[in-house]
């Protein structure tokens, strides 16, 4: 049995007075993937931002590794080896594909005051950022601008940036969200080689998705986790199927009851 | 007890002054998320017309009242003409609005020749009241029973009123009230309009108090702001605690601590700023919001022309071809540079001089405000800095080594950048803007006041350095030695920002959040970033105080500040050379254009000009326009590297077949 890298224990949080998550308390462990499903505004994404930093969470306690990381800012919880993707493609500020992930990579050093050394010329980084965009497939467009990218073109890139640093664990946030049915498969291809054995925290409304990557699968059900287990489990709960398939709807009241 | 109370009625009639002042500016900082900085100079410009008014009517309520009018009038040209085409870019809106305080100011003098306004005061209100052994002129209840009746109504129309409750919709969520059927605009406008027609009602009213001159656009403007911002913004009971809490503090300040009173107001502003960002009565702005000001600048475009184009491995030849290239532009500005300096008479030469320096000191903020996309608004406060530092070693120690002093100067301004990027950094969006505005005028005040150390208003007199060996300190000598170091600084921060440092700083810009998470400490960058351009702006002080011999407050205030965000803006940011180049096409301009017949005064009238057509037509400044044109003859010198790399990529194409 492997150990637990994060813990998670009774993490709340909320906007003002909305409250979005009720306590959550959850363990992942290492190499794990962990589906975190759920209908819209179950808190998925608040979730991860809460775990991720990008969002403090307003009481609980997340360990990572031993530490606690609750009130960690970002930047050190990825040294600490969690790393985040994002929803959105919003990081092309740099000139070429290849820039962009030599700035991922150049983010998991611990100093980044180098003020007369040009990244261009880490070659290091270089070789390290070539091979990563080869497995991906971009490898051939690395000299493009990003914004000349195809969506899942840079979804993918999103991807290869989440895992630069080496992180120990990363947390996706709906990683193939928008992209076309037929590509789906290459991209999830694509992922299991990027991720190898990092453990992974994902968030995901293709359950296409979910199965093919998961080992378990967590349901977020209004601001509260309702059944958690490996995906033949999940796929036969009761309650996971009231969730999504509706029916006589209790299980918000016996959720806050 | 009768002193006391006669300072307690001072300190709340300026209080409510303050108010009036400040509330006008609440309003559209809450709602519109406009930063006006030329509320002020509506209020001064309809105070001359009240007196005009009043001169052609001998009334002074019609007066008061047409004050009012003119003062609603420019507001709604301001915002329907200028302002609505800048909302959420507040640097702009800044930058436009000083460009607006100068072109109102300047016309004013045009009219009036300079004169202030001798704002008149009906016989009811010459009157004193005896209050045991003080007397106590009655306007100064006017005022107070003035600003309380304009207090109650402003707050009864936003909290009874269907469209003040439009306001406070559109302060909390604009979006969704617009959603809700909320036509946004008009509200803005309706908020813009009533806030300038307070200010222009209020300027035959407060102008009793302190008359109107034409400075006074300027002047009252650093007010109005600490008292919005200690206030909170959007809250007029916040502005009404504000003004009054200032009016208090400077009124027993002027009275018990006079060597001191002059600083209260702004230490008044960064404790509340420490203690409470948003301040007394305001809700959290902006925060976490990326600036939409610059944020996509340099965003990555499709270019005609790029190295990248010329194949996988070029070969030595090609190689040194693009370093040529490359270098071509920069050595076409120096020699030109050199060529000028040999070339021109003395007068020009003390332009050129003046040119280079504020390169430098544009250069420095670029870093700043063009590659991390933080709007400083105090970058004067290091450019002043450096110039007091050499002008204090020389008056009272003695120094004039020149090596010692710009190590002087680098410590200085490094240890100054350091204390106010500490404070700062945890603002932003309005409040960073307003707050190293602060900070600059602070130093301001203290260059004027401090008189034993800067010798106030009349300034510190520098003489020539001294730098170990013979050299002719004549101006050719002095251009020379501005071009060598101007040169060595502006290739410093040009491999700074193209280093690993540059493109986090850069990726700050872009997306400071999704940077935290790729592991980047951007408190830490961006603080370092803040102490290298104040460095930089030091030594472009170092060297103004060596060629001119004198250092003065000036150096410090708002206009300092402006003026290099013009030459960014005007130059395009995050290019180092933009700046620089907005730089010499504005110290030209100031300096020709007073040279035309009939334009002496008329400087400011242009550079406001220029302000408002900078910001409103020029959106990414002149460099993308020469880059364009750069790259259009890459395309040419390298038109067969070129043909060859596109050949060999078809090849590759039809082989991968």
């Amino acid at each position: 049995m492997s150990e637990v890298i994060l813990k998670a224990e009774k993490l709340e949080k909320a906007f003002g007075g909305l409250k979005i998550l009720h306590g959550v308390d959850f363990d992942l462990k290492e190499g794990e993937r962990l589906a975190l499903i759920g209908p819209n505004g179950a808190g998925k994404s608040t979730l991860l931002n809460t775990i991720g930093g990008q969002g403090p969470a307003t009481a609980g306690k997340i360990t990572f590794y031993g530490n606690d990381i609750t009130n960690l800012s970002p930047n050190k919880r990825l040294h600490l080896g969690l790393g985040r993707s994002f929803q959105v493609n919003n990081l092309f500020w740099q000139p070429s594909v290849l820039m962009n992930v030599m700035m991922a990579l150049y983010g998991g050093e611990t100093s980044h005051l180098h003020m007369f050394r040009r990244l261009e010329k880490r070659a290091d980084l270089v070789d390290e950022a070539e091979r990563l965009l080869d497995i991906a497939g971009l490898l051939q467009y690395k000299d493009e601008p990003p914004t000349l990218l195809s969506y899942g073109e840079q979804r993918m890139l999103e991807m290869v940036m989440g895992f630069a640093a080496k992180p120990k664990l990363v947390l996706l946030d709906e990683p193939s969200a928008g992209l076309p049915t037929a590509e789906v498969d290459s991209f999830i291809k694509i992922l299991r080689r990027l991720a190898g054995n990092t453990a992974l925290l994902f968030c995901a409304h293709d359950m296409d998705l979910v199965f093919a990557l998961a080992d378990e699968i967590m349901v977020l059900y209004y601001g509260t986790i309702i059944s958690k287990g490996p995906p033949s489990e999940i796929a036969a709960d009761s309650k996971v199927q009231e969730v999504y398939l509706g029916g006589e709807d209790d299980t918000y009241d016996k959720a806050h009851s | 007890m009768g002193q006391f109370l006669s300072i307690l009625i001072l300190g709340v009639s300026s209080g409510f002054v303050y108010f009036l002042l400040a509330s006008g500016m609440t309003l559209t900082m809450g709602l519109l998320r406009v930063v006006n900085m030329s509320h002020g100079a509506i209020y001064m410009f309809s105070g001359y017309c009240g007196v005009w008014f009043y001169q052609l009517t001998g009334s002074w309520a019609l007066a008061v009242l047409f004050g009012g009018v003119v003062g609603g009038l420019l507001g709604l040209i301001l915002e329907t003409g200028f302002l609505r085409r800048l909302y959420k870019t507040p640097a702009n809106q800044v930058l436009l609005t000083i460009g607006i305080i100068n072109i109102l100011q300047n016309v004013t003098e045009w009219i009036w020749d300079g004169y202030g306004a001798g704002i008149p005061k009906p016989l009811f209100l010459q009157a004193t009241v005896a209050i045991g052994s003080v007397t106590i002129p009655v306007y100064r209840f006017f005022i107070i029973g003035f600003g309380i009746v304009i207090c109650a109504a402003i707050w009864l129309m936003q909290e009874k009123t269907k469209i003040g409750s439009m306001v406070r919709a559109g302060m909390d969520n604009g979006e969704i009230a617009s959603t809700l059927g909320i036509n946004n605009r008009m509200i803005f406008m309706f908020v813009f309009v009533l806030g300038s027609f307070v200010a222009g009602l209020s300027s035959m009213v407060g102008g009793m108090q302190d008359d109107i001159v034409t400075m006074t656009g300027w002047n009252i403007l650093l007010d109005s702001i600490i008292v919005v911002v200690v206030g909170g913004t959007g809250s007029i009971p916040g502005a009404l605690l504000g003004g009054l809490l200032i009016g208090l503090v400077q009124a027993f300040g002027n009275a018990y601590i006079p060597g001191l009173a002059s600083y209260l107001k702004y230490i008044v502003l960064i404790v509340v700023l420490v203690i409470r960002p948003e301040g007394f009565m305001g809700r959290k702005l902006d925060v976490n919001k990326a600036s939409d000001d610059y944020a996509n600048m340099t965003a990555a475009k499709a270019r005609s022309f790029s190295p990248l184009m010329l194949g996988k491995n070029p070969s030595a030849a090609v190689r040194a071809k693009l370093r040529v290239y490359n270098a071509v532009p920069y050595l076409f500005a120096l020699v030109v540079m050199v060529v000028l300096g040999l070339a021109v008479n003395n007068s020009t030469t003390r332009i050129l001089c003046q040119v280079l320096i504020y390169a430098l000191f544009a250069m420095s903020l670029d870093v700043v405000m063009g590659y991390t996309g933080n709007r400083s608004f105090g970058h004067a406060a290091y450019f002043g800095m450096g110039a007091y530092t050499v002008g204090i070693l020389y008056q009272h120690f003695g120094i004039n080594n020149f090596w010692l002093v710009l190590v002087a100067v680098i410590v200085v301004c490094a240890v100054l950048s350091a204390l106010i990027g500490y404070f700062t950094l945890r603002l932003s969006g309005t409040n960073f803007l307003l707050v190293t505005m602060a900070f600059g005028q602070l130093l301001s005040v203290i260059a004027s006041n401090w008189k034993t150390v800067t010798k106030g208003a009349d300034g510190l007199q520098v003489s020539n350095p001294n730098f170990g060996f013979e050299m002719k300190w004549n101006i050719t000598g002095k251009y020379f030695l501005v071009l060598i170091i101007v040169g060595l600084c502006a290739f410093l921060l040009y491999k700074v920002m193209h280093s690993s440092f540059g493109h986090t700083l850069e990726g700050i810009r872009g997306n400071e959040g999704r940077m935290r998470a790729l592991g980047y400490n951007t408190w830490q960058l961006k603080y370092t970033g803040i102490i290298i351009a104040g460095i930089f702006a030091g030594i472009a002080g170092l060297l103004y105080a060596y060629v001119y011999g004198i250092v003065n407050p000036e150096l410090f205030n708002i206009e300092s500040s402006a003026l290099p965000m013009l030459m960014v803006i005007l130059g395009g940011g995050a290019t180092l050379w933009g700046p620089a180049l907005g730089a010499a096409v504005i110290m030209l301009v100031k300096n020709y254009v007073p040279q035309i017949p009939h334009m002496q005064s008329r400087w400011p009238l242009v550079l406001g000009g220029l302000y408002v057509c900078c910001i409103l037509f020029l959106k990414g400044g002149l460099a993308p326009v020469l880059t364009r044109f750069w790259d259009w003859v890459g395309t040419k010198f390298f038109a067969k590297e070129l043909a060859s790399a596109k050949s060999a990529e078809t090849e590759l194409v039809e082989e991968g077949r």
